[in-house]
Order: structure tokens, then sequence, then C-alpha cells
């Protein structure tokens, strides 16, 4: 058992990898800066990139460890360097990137990047006039030649007319040096081989992943908090609402099964079959829109639930109380939630329980004298029910889906609302860790099925030996 | 089978919604002269409205409209603000009730429906078909090669494995430095083509390679056991999440993400019917037959398993179909990854949450949601009985 229990673990981690490798590069993909967003949350949106605010900005860049390389090796083309440097200008950043995947010279036109770095250290150390920054500014944005090579001819004549700056006049002809240098490199042949190289363990998924092993996950975007702490707080209502309906599905299911296998082939069973299909097929939001403009507005006489959220709670109500107002609020959800997998789990258990009325036992039950009853509830549903209690891990993966639908429209502060809610807020840190969440949990419920059912069904132990 | 006509029901309506619902009139007779509107988008028009000008302000004689006389995006100006279809309508005459109400903005219900439903075919049809593909393949392949059964020589093996690899590095990665520079811009297609066709080459120099002595002796690749631990993976992927991460994410929302999406995750359920019942038939005597008769492994997978094999894939399609319609509306009622401007049941459905004396706006698209679902869903179950 146990070291079944380890092979099965081991197996669901390349897929955990495989997961999390997802999550983060959706997480790279994502528009937006994230230090940007960090700070315009602390400074409640005043916050500004200008120049004055570099330094802020930086310093928080390499605080949320955004200025590491972003996974354990990195890979470019054999022939030439890939501007790999992170300049700590946006503008030439940007630029550098651009310049060099349209002249293919990674290399020359990281240099032509550098020295313009070097062009605005210098100024700024200097605190030259503002025209000259201005100049700078715009050479730091273009990347047409025509645009450049005017730049560069203003900076230049501003140079002629203002030769006292120590050193400046060196920057400058740097600067036009490696410029028309990328035109006189010769483009390298040999970027269709790869090359890779080792970035070390510092990197950004590492600092992710394992700030999401510990409970972490990096901060949301919308308040600063810790991720982790925000979907613990979340689990614990998508839970409640998954453990309730579970509980509701077997209990309702399994008599609605058995009627229907013995029955079999009955108008009962047909009706059965055909209303368990349809119940099936309504989709959850269809019916939750339903359920609120119906049943929770006096616009048609019927106002018996309360509209949105888990209910107010006061500290010093008492339990009764608290139970009653969120059962109150809690009915409408948990219906819309239950009644298709009821429907799904009655159908499965209907064909478990019929194929189990087919095997020789019970005709040998039969043949015993046996009431019709006795046999089957004390012969055919121990034995119908494995498959259906070891099914949950299927309907685990469902059950989440369906809980981002039902919180969404009933307004629980559930994983699903989280999710949607970092969606269109724009909050990628909690999007990605709620995704790996989902798929941890969907991993754990496919284990724990497969565990019950190698410990509930002793051939399957046979088998191992 | 009855419910069959159901099904080509609905891609009638998908097919020729235009006919049915359009502002434009099909046949419009002005000044002795006839057009045909309803045409003009696949034609060059001859009749042009000017500014603000509707249909019926031209100086006709006779006109015929189609049947819905509204496209999904007409806005009713004396419509506005939820009409019920059984309550006073400001309209000309019974020809344009709006049978299914209108939205607040005075857009035909009945009409959105009926744009709708090609969204939702095509999303199902196209991501399924995708799933199919996918599904099928591997299935088969796990099914009939088994973990023994695939033997490849040491050269094509290795040669296969380093040009995937490389063509993948080229194809999307280093082209943009090296081959066909297209200003920053990918270009899918030709990313793709350099992919098969580097990969071609290598498999062509594996069979180059497989002359050497070494490089000619057969490993084993235990394709049954990969193939289930892949469907496993992609299992354990919590479909509708990472769909509304991954949609949130792109820039441009378009439905070709949705189907392409749905189809790579879809498909586990397929490859695992069509593995079963390529485990059952490959072991049946004809296969043996087709063996002896020396047909190659690809004709014997495929037409002489497949058609034998098809009742249980037909029924995970059906299926699966009825999911992706399902995942389709949820999307698009969330307003998530879905063209802004397309109507569809989701979005018409969303908009009953505004504003709760609408219950047309609940009713209808989700009545037509359930209705596509619960079709497919018989469908399925009656192929399986």
């Amino acid at each position: 058992m146990f070291r079944l229990t380890l092979k099965r673990i081991l197996q669901f981690l390349p897929g955990l990898f495989i997961i999390s490798i997802l999550a983060f590069i959706l997480n790279s993909w994502a528009p937006g800066d994230g230090a940007e967003i960090y700070l315009n949350t602390i400074s409640k949106g005043n916050f500004r990139t200008e120049t004055d605010s570099e330094e802020v900005y930086y310093e928080t860049r390499s605080f949320l460890g955004l200025d590491r390389p972003l996974f354990y090796f990195s890979l470019y083309t054999w022939g030439d360097l890939h501007p790999n440097t992170f300049f700590k200008d946006r503008d030439i950043q940007k630029t550098a990137e651009i310049l060099s995947s349209k002249y293919r010279k990674p290399k020359a036109v990281t240099q032509y990047a550098v020295s313009l770095m070097e062009l605005k250290n210098i100024i700024q150390e200097y605190q030259l006039p503002g025209e000259l920054y201005r100049i700078s500014r715009m050479l730091f944005q273009q990347h047409q030649e025509d645009p450049i090579n005017a730049n560069l001819e203003l900076l230049n004549q501003w140079i002629n007319n203002n030769p006292e700056v120590p050193g400046l006049q060196q920057k400058v002809a740097d600067v036009n040096d490696s410029f028309h240098r990328i035109n006189k490199t010769p483009v390298s042949n040999w970027h269709f081989l790869p090359s890779i190289t080792w970035n070390g363990w510092e990197n950004q998924y590492h600092l992710w992943i394992t700030s999401w092993i510990r409970g972490s996950g990096g901060n949301s975007f919308a308040d600063l908090q810790p991720v982790g702490k925000k979907i613990l707080k979340a689990l614990k209502w998508t839970l409640v609402l998954n453990i309730i309906s579970i509980l509701l599905t077997y209990i309702l299911a399994l008599p609605l099964g058995v009627l229907g296998a013995y029955y079999r082939d009955s108008k009962l069973d047909k009706i059965l079959t055909v209303t368990l299909l349809s119940w099936f097929s309504i989709p959850g939001f269809w019916m939750a829109t339903m359920a609120i403009v119906f049943l929770t507005t006096p616009e048609y006489g019927l106002d018996l639930f309360p509209t949105m959220g888990p209910g107010y709670i006061d500290s010093n109500m008492n339990w009764w109380t608290i139970l009653k107002i969120r059962m109150h609020h809690l009915t409408l959800p948990i219906i819309c939630l239950t009644y298709g997998s009821l429907a799904f789990t009655a159908r499965q258990m209907r064909q478990s329980m019929v194929n189990e009325l087919d095997k020789t036992y019970i005709k040998l039950a039969k043949t015993k004298g046996l009431t019709e009853w006795q046999i089957v509830i004390r012969h055919a549903l121990p034995n119908a029910i494995f498959p259906i209690l070891t099914m949950f891990g299927g309907i685990l993966p469902s059950l989440l889906a369906g809980s981002v639908v039902i919180e969404y429209i009933f307004n629980i502060p559930g994983m699903g609302k989280l999710m949607v809610d970092a969606i269109f807020g724009r909050d990628w840190p909690v999007v990605n860790s709620v995704l790996m969440m989902a798929a941890f949990l969907t991993m754990l419920g496919i284990l724990v099925s497969d565990l019950l059912y190698y410990w509930v069904d002793p051939r399957v132990k046979i088998d191992e030996k | 089978m009855k419910l069959v006509y159901g099904l080509y029901f609905l891609v009638f309506i998908a097919i020729a919604g235009d006919f049915i619902a359009n502002e434009k009139p099909i046949y419009i007779k002005v000044e002795g002269q006839s057009y045909f509107p309803i045409w003009s988008d696949h034609q060059p028009m001859k009749l042009t409205l000017q500014r603000g000008q509707r249909w019926e302000d031209l100086p006709y004689t006779k006109i015929i409209r189609p049947l819905i006389p509204y496209s999904y995006h007409t806005i009713d100006r004396n419509n506005m603000g939820y009409k019920s279809p059984l309550g006073p309508q400001n309209v000309p005459s019974l020809r344009f009730w709006h049978w299914m109400g209108t939205d607040g903005l005075g857009r035909d219900i009945a009409a959105g429906i009926i744009s709708g439903t090609r969204t939702a075919l095509w999303v199902g049809l196209i991501a399924m078909g995708i799933a199919a593909l996918i599904g099928v393949l591997l299935g088969a392949l796990a099914g009939y090669y088994g973990n023994d059964g695939w033997r490849a020589k040491r050269g094509i093996t290795l040669m296969a494995i380093m040009g995937v690899i490389l063509a993948f590095f080229v194809g999307f990665y280093s082209r943009r430095y090296w081959l066909f520079y297209d200003n920053n811009t990918t270009n899918w297609l030709m990313s793709w083509a350099i992919f098969i066709g580097i990969s071609l080459i290598f498999i062509g120099l594996g069979v180059l390679l497989s002359r050497l002595s070494f490089f000619s002796k057969k490993i084993t690749i235990p394709l049954d056991t990969l193939i289930l631990r892949l469907i496993e993976i992609v299992n354990s992927i919590p479909t509708l999440l990472l769909l509304l991460a991954l949609l949130a994410i792109i820039q441009q929302p378009s439905l070709l993400w949705i189907m392409g999406i749905i189809g790579c995750l879809a498909w586990t359920g397929i490859a695992r019917f069509t593995r079963a019942e390529y485990l059952r038939i490959k072991n049946l005597p004809y296969i043996d037959a087709a063996r002896n008769l020396g047909f190659s492994d690809f004709r014997i997978m495929f037409k002489h398993i497949l058609p034998n094999a098809s009742t249980p894939i037909l029924v995970s399609l059906s299926f699966g179909i009825a999911g992706a319609v399902l995942l389709e509306a949820f999307l698009s009622f969330l307003g998530v990854g879905i063209p802004p401007e397309k109507v569809t049941w989701g979005s018409m459905l969303n908009s009953a949450r505004n504003y709760f004396p609408a219950w047309w706006l609940a009713l209808f698209p989700g009545g037509m949601i359930f209705c596509t679902v619960f079709l497919f869903n018989l469908l399925g179950e009656r192929i399986k009985s």
C-alpha cells in the first residue's frame, strides 16, 4: 500500500511540473509590468515613471525578482548573442529588442544599446540641459534608420556648440560608431543552431515555484497580500460548497440509480433516464441565472431567497442563527451545483447496478430463495458501489469548474470567484496560483480515488503481487 | 433516428442564418429595378443606403423580407430598453414584432439566437474535430502497437528526436534571426512549414543512417505507456480555468483560440475509447488475415480497424460537442475570450443579469443552449445503445 502510494505520487510529479511551467509561461506572457503595477498599488495609482522615480522602479524590480533570468537555462541562437542584458531603461531595452530582431545582429545592437546607456548616465551625472536630454530620449525610442541618423546629427551639432563637458564627446562618438557598426557587421550564418546557457538556481521560475510550495506564491497585484493567504480564505468556501454537494449527490444518486436498475426498461426507468439526461444537459449558469431572475426578486412574486453573497454574519450571533443565515444563502448555489453531478452519478450508478444484476451470483442468490430486495441491497449494492465511490476523483474537476460558475453568479467568495475577479482585474499572480491549485486538487482527487479503489477492491491487490 | 433531424435543423440555422434573420430585404423593387440586397455581402452592392436611411424609406414598389427582419446587430430605436415579447412593442406591423423581445439596446433576441447558433456549432464542431483528430491518432497508436509493437531502428529514432527538437527551435524561435525575417509578426503557417520540412529532412537522414550496422538495430518504444501518461497529464489540467487564464492573456480574442484550446484538451476521452477498441479488435482473426496478406500497419489501422471502432468514438465525440458548446456559452457568458461585437447565447444570457424583469433574456438563449446540449447528449446516448 505504501509503495503503491509512493509510486502514484511520483507519477503525478511530471504532470504537476508541466502545469507549473504552463502557469509560469502564462505569467510571463501576461501584459503589464509587474513592478509598475506593484508601485501603482502601493501609491494608490500615483506612481509615474518619470526620471525621479526610476530608482524606485528598479529597486522594486529587483525586490520582486523581476530582473532575474526567467528559467534555469536560456535558449539562444548559436551565431550571435541575444541581447540578454537587461537595460535599466525601458525605452532602451525595447529599442534593443526591436533592433536586434530587425538587423539580426544582436551583439552589435547590444553594443549600441550599451553606448546609449552610458550616454544617458553621463547626462544624468552632470545634470546636462534639457535640450540634450530631449534629443537623447528621442534616440532611445527610435528604431528606424532615418530618425536615428537625424538625431545623431542633432547630437553632434550640440556637442560641437558645447564642447566643455568632460567625456561627453567620447560617449557621443561611441554612440555614432556603434550605430554605424551595426550595418557593417556581417549577418551570422549560424543562427539555426541552438545554444543553451545555464542560469543557475536564482531564477524567476525557481523563486515562484518555491514560494508556491511554501504557500505564498507571490503577492496579489490588487492588494499586495500573499496569494496563498487569499487562496486559503477562498478555498474554505469552495470546499464547503463542494463537500455538501458531493454528499448530497451520493445520498440522492444511489437510490435513484438502484431504482432505475431494479425496474430496468420499465416506464419508470425510461422516465428516470431521460430526466437525468436532461438535468445533466441543463447548463449550470442558465439554471443559476434563472434561479436569480425568478426566485430572488419580487418581480414575479417568488422572492424566496436572498439575492447574493454568503450572507452577513455578526460576531455576537449564536451558531444557530449563523447556520440559518448560511443555509438560506447557500441553498440555491448548492442546488445549482448538485443537480448536474447528481444526474451524472445516478446514471453511472444505474449502469453499474445493471452490470452487477446480470452476474451469476445474483442468479444463485435467487435460486437460494432470497427476496428481490435482499438481493439488491445486500448482494448487488456493495459491489456496484465500488466504481461509483471511486468516481468522485473524476467528478472533482467538473465540480471545481461548476463552482467557478456558481460562485461567480451567486457572488460567493470562493476560488472560482477569486479566479474570475483576478482575470477581470488582471491580477496574474492570483490567476496562475489558482490554476496551479486547481490542477493540484484535481490530481489529488484522482490519487485519492485510485487509492480508494485499491483499498476497497481486494482483486487489485492480488494483481499487484 | 428522429434526433438527427434536430441536428440537421441546427446546422441549417447555422448555415442559412443570414437569410433567416437579416435587416436587409431578400428582394426589393425600386423604380422598376430589382435588387437582392441580402446578397450584397457577397456581391458588389448596387443599391446603397444613405446614412441614417432605412430600407422602408426607399420608394419601393415591392419588398420581400427575411423571416426575421432584423440582424443580430440591428438597433431598433423604437424598441429600446427591454421590450417583452408579450408586452406592448412599438412596431409598424406584426411582421416586425420582436418574437423573443429585445435587449436594452433594442436588438432583436431571435436574430441574436440565430447568430449565436452559428458560433456555438462552429466552436463545437471544429473544436471536437481537432480533438477527434488527435484522439483517434494517439488512441490508435497506443491500442494497436501497445508497449512492444512499435520497433524502430536506432538511427531513425535518434534522428527523428533530434530533428523535431531542431525543427521546433528553428521554426518557432530562431527563424526571425535567420530565415524569412518578417517584421516581428508571427507567421504561424511559415513556422509550421519550416517545422515539418526540417523534421522530414531529418527522418530522411535517419533512414540513410540506418544503413550502418550499429544504427540498424531495432529498439522498442513503449508507445502505450507514453500515451497513457500523456492522457493522465492532460486530464489533470483544469480545462475551464486554463481557458479562462489563457484567454484573458491573449490580446486579440478570437473564436479560433477557443476552438484550438478546447481541441487540444478534450481529446483524452476519445483517445481512451479508441485505444480500448483497438486493443479489442487487433486480436480478431480478420486482422491476422490482413497482416498475413502483407497490408501495411497504417492501412490496417485506419482502413480495417477504424470503421469497426467508430461507435465509441462517435459517442464520445457527441458528448464532447455538448461539452464544447457549454464551454463556449459559459465563456461568452463571462465575456472572456469572445470578440465583444459577437452576439452569442452566453452573452445574451449574461445581459439578463443586468435587468431582472427581462425573463425572455434568461429563458430563450439559455433554452437554446440547453436544447443543443441535450440534443448532442441524447444523440450520444442513442449511438451508445
